[in-house]
C-alpha cells in the first residue's frame, strides 16, 4: 500500500466515524431522548432568601403522579411562600412543605396536580465509578418560567461515605454518595437530580460542601436507596420524625494512654506527630514492646497524625476493648496489640471493677 | 491520532454492523465509551497506591492543607512510586502507602523534580504492579483521558473523564486534560482509554514555581499531567536520590515580550555558564539543539524543559549583519553566584608616553594585597598574563575581571630589564581607600587654585534641564579626564551653594584630571522626575563626544535627594557609569548586578544623626552580600557636605575606580 493509499483510507474511515460520532441524529438522539425525559420530572424552587449572598432559589424534583416533590431541606423553604415551576412554566405559588428529615436534609414538598411525569423511586438503580451520568438542576437560577434545567454530563468518580466518622464539617449525613466528576454542586443546584445515560434516577445533588479532608469542593448526590424510604414515608403519611442519627457514641470509661501505658511526646504544635516519649515499666506497652521514638501510625487502623488525634481515637474504645496500634520504628511498621489492665493501682479510675 | 482513528473506527464499524437502528448504534456507543472508562481504570487501578502523611504545616500561605490520602502511582515493581510535590509541600513527619492490596508499608521521599512538581518514594516491597505507558506518540489533543486518584478512599480509585486538551503546555512540561484535576488525583495517574498511563497529575502554572501554586486552578476544566515517557527518562536520576532543578545558562534578554521578541542577550551574568562559554551582549540565539527559534519564548521552553546538570546546544549569531555564527554547548546550572570582582591590588599609569604606548605600568600597589604580599613593584610593566600578552591597561583588566574564580593568576613582569614571573591569586575588592596616591604621571600638576573655573552650558531642544560643564584650565585632549555628576537636593543648588562646592572641587580635577557635570532637574522647584534620566544619559555622551572622557572613572554623585537620582544614573547606564558617590541619601537602591566589563563601585557618606540610617545599613548590608564594594564614610551631626579633608579621600577613591 502507497503511502497516498493510507491517507485517503484514514480519511475515509474518518468521514465515516465523523457522520457516526456527530452527526445529529446519531450520537445526540438517546441522549436527547435522555434529557427530555427527565426534564418534565424536574422543579425550580423559589423561597426565602435573596440576601447576603443566600440564593432564594433551588432545584427539586417529582417523584409522585399527584405532585409530591423531592429536595433538599435548606433555608429556602423556611417561608409560608415556596413557588414551584415546572419545566412548561406551570407555576405553584402555594407549594406545601410536607415534612422534612434532619439526617438526610432532604425536604417533601406538595402541589396540587395529578398526571405529573415523575421519577420512580421504586425503579432507581445503582452505579459505580465511570458510570456516565447527566445532572439536573437549577443551579445559579438562570432557568425561569419555562426554560428547562441545566444539565451537566460528567461520571461517577467513586462511590463513598460522604465525610468522616468525626468530621470536622457537621452534616449530619454521612452516608454513601456519589462523587461526580462535573461541577453539579452550584448554588442552587441542591435538591437537583442524577441520572444515568438510560434516565435512571441515580440520586439527589447535595449542597455546596468541602471534603473534610482533602478541603476541596465536593460535586455529590446522595444516593436514591438512602432517600426512599423516608421520602415514601412522609408520602404515604408514615413519616415520624426523627432526631440527626446519633453519632458513635463514647464511652463511660474510655481508653487513655495513661492506661495502656504510653508516654507521648510534649503536643505543642497544632499537628505534633504522635511520637512516643516513654514507657511505662508492667504496662501493657511495655510488654508488647512498644519503645520510645516509635510514632504512633493508626489506632484500630484509623490515621493518627497528631497526638491529638491519638487521644481522640482512644476516647472512643472502651477501656475493656483491646487497641490495636500501628506503629513507625525507623523504616519498619510494627503491629501491637494493646489492653488496659484489669486492675490497675497508676489509676483511679482503672482500679474499678470492669464488668 | 493513529490510536484515536484506529479505536474511533474500530467503534464506528462495530456500532454500524451491529446496529439495526441509528439510535441504537448512538446509545451503543455511548455505553461501550463508558464501560471502556472503567476498564481503563480497572486496569491501572492496581498499580495506583494511596498515601497518607502524617505530621506538618497545616497551611501554605493562605492555601489550608488537607490531611486526607492523596494519591501515586508505583513505577517500578520494586517499590518506586511517583507522586505531587503538593502532595509533600507541608513536610510531613512521616509517609505511609497503601497498596491496592491493601498492605501499608512506610515510604521514604528519595528524591523531587522541583521542575515538574514531581516525587519519588520508596517503599520496602517487590513484584508491585507497574501500568504499561503509552507512547510521546500517541498522546494527541482530543483523545480521552482517564484522571485517577485515591483521595477519598485508599481501598477504591476516583475517577475523572476528559479529553487531552493540549500537549506541550507549560513551557513544554505537561500534557493539558479537561477531566477533573484536584488534590483529589494529584500523584495519580492519566489514561489513555486503553488503560496506558499518559502522565502523572500535577499542579502547574506557567509563571509560579511554588508547590502549591496551579492548585487554584483545581477542578476547572484546566489540568496538567507530567508525561509518562519523560518521567521514565528521568526515573534513573531520581532513584540516585538526585534532586532535579531548573536549569539556567544565566543571560537575560533584550526586550520584555517573550512571545514577540527575538533572542537577543542583553546580559551575559558574569561566571554563569552562557558568560563562560562566551556569549556576549548582542549575541542572537539562532538555534538551540538544532531547531531554529525565533522568540524569546521558545529558548525559555527549552531551557524549562531540561534541568540543571544536563546541556543545551546552542546556535549564534553575532555582529551587525549576523554572518559571524558559532556553537556552544552550554551546562545547565541550578544557581547563579553573583560576581567577585578579582583584585590583585594595582593602580596602572594612564596616560604616561609609557601608557599611551600600551605598556602597563605599576603606578601603585595596594599595601597587604596579592601583588604587595608577591612583590610587584611601582614601576613594573605587566606584559603577560597566564602566558597571554597584554596589549594595555583595558587588557588587563578585562582579563583580571574574566579570570575563572579561585584559581591563581600568572603575570609576567619586566622590572628593570629582567623578566620577572609572579603567580597570585586575587583577593575580594578594598572598601578602604589608599591614605596617599602618587600623582597619575603624565597628567597635569596643581595649577594656579585660585582663578575662577570657567563654566560650559549643555541643553538640548527638547529638554527643560539645564546643565553646566566645569573643566579645568588645565584639560589637555591627550589626557582623558574623569567625569564627576554632581547631582542636586531637592531644590537645586543656589548659585552661591554651587560656586563654592566647584570652588572646593576645581584643585582636585586640576591635579587628578576631572570635568565637573552639574546637571539640574527640569521639574519646578528642582524636583528631580525619571524623564531627567534620559537627559543625564544624553549629556554625558555630549561631553564625551566633545571632551576625552576617561571611561573608567564616571562617577554618578548625588546630594540628599540627589543620591536617588544618582542610584538610578548607574543602574539605568552601567556602560557609561562605574560609580555611586552619595552623600545623605534617603536610601540605597537595590544592588547593580555587575560583569566583568562593567565595575560598579559604591561611596556612602551619611551623617551620624541620620533619621534613614537603618535604611542605609540595610542597603550597605545588600550591596555587600552580592560582594559589591562600599567604601562608608560617617560624617559629624548635621553636615551637610563633606569637608575638606573628606572630599579629598573621595577623590583619592574616585583616582582608584580603574584599579586591577
Amino acid at each position: 500500500m502507497t503511502n497516498a493509499d493510507g491517507t485517503f483510507r484514514r480519511a475515509v474511515l474518518f468521514a465515516a466515524c465523523f457522520l457516526f460520532a456527530t452527526g445529529g441524529a446519531l450520537e445526540a438522539a438517546p441522549l436527547r431522548e435522555v434529557i427530555r425525559g427527565a426534564q418534565p420530572k424536574i422543579v425550580k424552587i423559589q423561597g426565602a432568601g435573596g440576601y447576603r449572598g443566600l440564593e432564594a432559589y433551588q432545584s427539586g424534583f417529582l417523584f409522585s403522579a399527584d405532585g409530591y416533590i423531592l429536595t433538599v431541606m435548606s433555608y429556602v423553604l423556611d417561608t409560608d411562600y415556596i413557588t414551584v415551576t415546572l419545566d412548561n412554566g406551570r407555576k405553584f405559588e402555594e407549594a406545601k412543605l410536607v415534612a422534612s428529615d434532619p439526617r438526610l436534609e432532604l425536604a417533601v414538598l406538595k402541589i396540587d396536580g395529578s398526571e405529573l411525569p415523575h421519577f420512580d423511586l421504586a425503579a432507581a438503580t445503582t452505579a459505580d465509578s465511570g458510570t456516565r451520568v447527566l445532572a439536573f438542576s437549577n443551579m445559579f437560577g438562570v432557568a425561569v418560567g419555562d426554560e428547562e434545567a441545566s444539565v451537566l454530563h460528567g461520571v461517577v468518580s467513586v462511590v463513598t461515605k460522604l465525610n468522616a466518622r468525626r468530621g470536622a464539617f457537621a452534616t449530619p449525613y454521612d452516608g454513601p454518595a456519589y462523587i461526580v466528576d462535573a461541577m453539579t454542586n452550584n448554588p442552587g443546584a441542591a435538591g437537583g437530580a442524577l441520572v444515568d445515560y438510560r434516565g435512571n434516577l441515580l440520586g439527589m445533588l447535595g449542597k455546596e460542601l468541602r471534603h473534610t479532608q482533602s478541603n476541596i469542593w465536593l460535586n455529590f448526590a446522595i444516593p436514591t436507596s438512602e432517600l426512599r424510604e423516608t421520602a415514601e414515608a412522609i408520602r404515604t403519611g408514615k413519616y415520624v420524625r426523627r432526631a440527626p442519627e446519633e453519632r458513635v457514641a463514647k464511652p463511660d470509661q474510655p481508653q487513655t494512654l495513661d492506661l495502656l501505658g504510653i508516654v507521648l511526646v510534649p503536643d505543642v504544635l497544632e499537628r505534633t506527630p504522635p511520637f512516643i516519649d516513654a514507657v511505662v515499666p508492667g504496662s501493657s506497652a511495655a510488654m508488647s514492646d512498644v519503645r520510645p521514638d516509635d510514632q504512633i501510625l493508626f489506632i484500630n487502623n484509623r490515621i493518627t497524625q497528631s497526638c491529638a488525634a491519638v487521644r481522640n481515637e482512644l476516647d472512643f474504645i472502651h477501656r475493656v476493648d483491646p487497641v490495636k496500634a500501628t506503629l513507625l520504628r525507623g523504616q519498619e511498621l510494627i503491629e501491637v496489640t494493646l489492653r488496659a489492665p484489669l486492675r490497675s493501682s497508676t489509676s483511679a479510675a482503672a482500679a474499678e471493677k470492669t464488668p | 491520532m493513529p490510536v484515536r482513528s484506529t479505536l474511533l473506527a474500530a467503534i464506528c464499524f462495530f456500532g454500524a454492523a451491529n446496529a439495526p437502528g441509528i439510535s441504537h448504534a448512538a446509545e451503543d456507543l455511548s455505553l461501550r465509551e463508558e464501560a471502556a472508562f472503567r476498564a481503563a481504570a480497572a486496569q491501572v487501578s492496581p498499580s495506583v497506591v494511596a498515601i497518607e502523611t502524617v505530621g506538618g504545616l497545616d497551611t501554605l500561605g493562605e492555601l489550608l492543607v488537607g490531611t486526607g490520602p492523596t494519591g501515586g502511582l508505583v513505577v517500578s515493581d520494586d517499590g518506586y512510586i511517583i507522586s505531587s510535590t503538593f502532595n509533600f509541600a507541608h513536610k510531613p513527619a512521616s509517609i505511609i502507602v497503601s497498596l491496592n492490596d491493601g498492605r501499608r508499608a512506610p515510604a521514604k521521599l528519595v528524591a523531587r523534580d522541583e521542575v515538574r512538581k514531581l516525587v519519588l518514594l520508596k517503599i520496602d516491597a517487590q513484584k508491585l504492579p507497574v501500568a504499561q505507558t503509552a507512547p510521546e506518540s500517541d498522546i494527541a489533543v482530543g483523545i480521552w483521558s482517564i484522571a485517577l486518584g485515591r483521595a477519598f478512599e485508599p481501598e477504591k480509585p476516583n475517577v475523572s473523564v476528559g479529553i487531552i486538551s493540549a500537549v506541550n503546555r507549560i513551557w513544554g512540561k505537561a500534557i493539558q486534560t479537561d477531566a477533573k484535576i484536584s488534590p483529589a488525583n494529584y500523584g495519580g495517574p492519566l489514561v489513555d482509554i486503553r488503560g496506558r498511563v499518559l502522565g502523572v497529575l500535577v499542579p502547574l502554572s506557567p509563571n509560579e514555581k511554588e508547590d502549591q501554586s496551579g492548585v487554584e486552578w483545581y477542578d476547572s476544566g484546566i489540568g496538567f499531567a507530567v508525561p509518562m515517557a519523560h518521567i521514565e527518562r528521568i526515573l534513573p536520576r531520581l532513584k540516585k536520590g538526585e534532586d532535579l532543578k531548573t536549569g539556567l545558562i544565566g543571560v537575560s534578554f533584550r526586550g520584555k515580550n517573550v512571545y514577540a521578541d527575538p533572542p537577543i542577550i542583553a546580559r551575559a551574568r558574569a561566571n554563569s555558564p552562557a558568560y563562560l562559554a562566551g556569549l556576549r551582549k548582542g549575541d542572537r540565539i539562532r538555534a538551540v539543539e538544532g531547531k531554529p527559534v525565533d522568540l524569546q519564548v521558545q529558548v525559555m521552553e527549552a531551557i524549562q524543559s531540561r534541568y540543571a546538570g544536563d546541556k543545551l546546544r546552542v546556535s549564534i549569531a553575532r555582529g551587525p549583519d549576523g554572518k559571524e555564527t558559532f556553537d556552544r554547548e552550554l551546562p545547565l546550572v541550578d544557581h547563579l553566584d553573583p560576581y567577585k570582582r578579582p583584585f590583585l591590588g594595582l593602580l596602572a599609569e594612564r596616560s604616561s608616553p609609557a601608557a599611551n604606548e600600551g605598556k602597563v605600568v605599576v603606578r601603585y600597589v595596594y599595601e597587604d594585597s596579592p601583588a604587595a604580599l608577591k612583590g610587584i613593584k611601582v614601576g613594573d610593566v605587566v606584559q603577560a598574563i597566564n602566558g597571554a600578552a597584554i596589549k594595555d591597561r583595558d587588557a588587563l583588566r578585562l582579563a583580571v575581571a574574566e579570570s575563572e574564580a579561585g584559581k591563581p593568576l600568572k603575570l609576567e613582569l619586566q622590572r628593570a630589564g629582567e623578566k620577572v614571573q609572579v603567580e597570585l591569586e586575587a583577593a575580594p575588592q578594598p572598601e578602604t581607600v589608599p591614605a596617599k596616591l602618587p600623582q597619575a604621571a603624565g597628567e597635569p600638576a596643581a595649577g594656579d587654585d585660585g582663578a575662577e573655573p570657567k563654566g560650559v552650558s549643555v541643553k538640548f531642544a527638547e529638554h527643560k534641564n539645564e546643565c553646566k560643564l566645569y573643566v579645568p584650565e588645565t584639560y589637555s585632549e591627550k589626557h582623558p579626564h574623569g567625569l564627576v555628576l554632581l547631582l542636586h537636593p531637592e531644590g537645586g543648588f543656589q548659585d552661591a551653594e554651587l560656586a563654592a562646592l566647584v570652588k572646593q572641587w576645581m584643585p582636585h580635577c586640576r591635579r587628578d584630571g576631572l570635568m565637573l557635570l552639574v546637571p539640574s532637574a527640569a521639574g519646578e522647584e528642582g524636583k528631580w522626575a525619571a524623564a531627567d534620566l534620559e537627559f543625564i544619559g544624553k549629556v554625558i555622551d555630549r561631553v564625551a563626544e566633545g571632551y576625552a572622557v576617561d571611561p573608567g572613572r564616571v562617577v554618578a554623585h548625588g546630594v540628599e535627594e540627589g543620591s536617588l537620582v544618582a542610584l538610578r544614573t548607574a543602574a539605568q547606564f552601567p556602560e557609561r557609569i562605574r560609580a555611586a558617590a552619595v552623600v545623605n541619601s534617603p536610601s540605597l537602591a537595590a544592588p547593580i548586578e555587575e560583569d566583568p566589563a562593567h565595575s560598579i563601585a559604591y561611596y556612602v557618606a551619611t551623617v551620624s544623626d541620620f533619621q534613614a540610617k537603618t535604611r542605609i545599613v540595610a542597603g550597605i548590608e545588600l550591596l555587600r552580600k552580592q560582594f559589591l564594594p562600599v567604601t562608608v564614610r560617617e560624617l559629624p551631626p548635621q553636615a551637610n557636605y563633606l569637608d575638606a579633608e573628606q572630599l579629598s579621600e573621595l577623590v583619592r577613591w574616585i583616582d582608584t575606580l580603574d584599579r586591577i
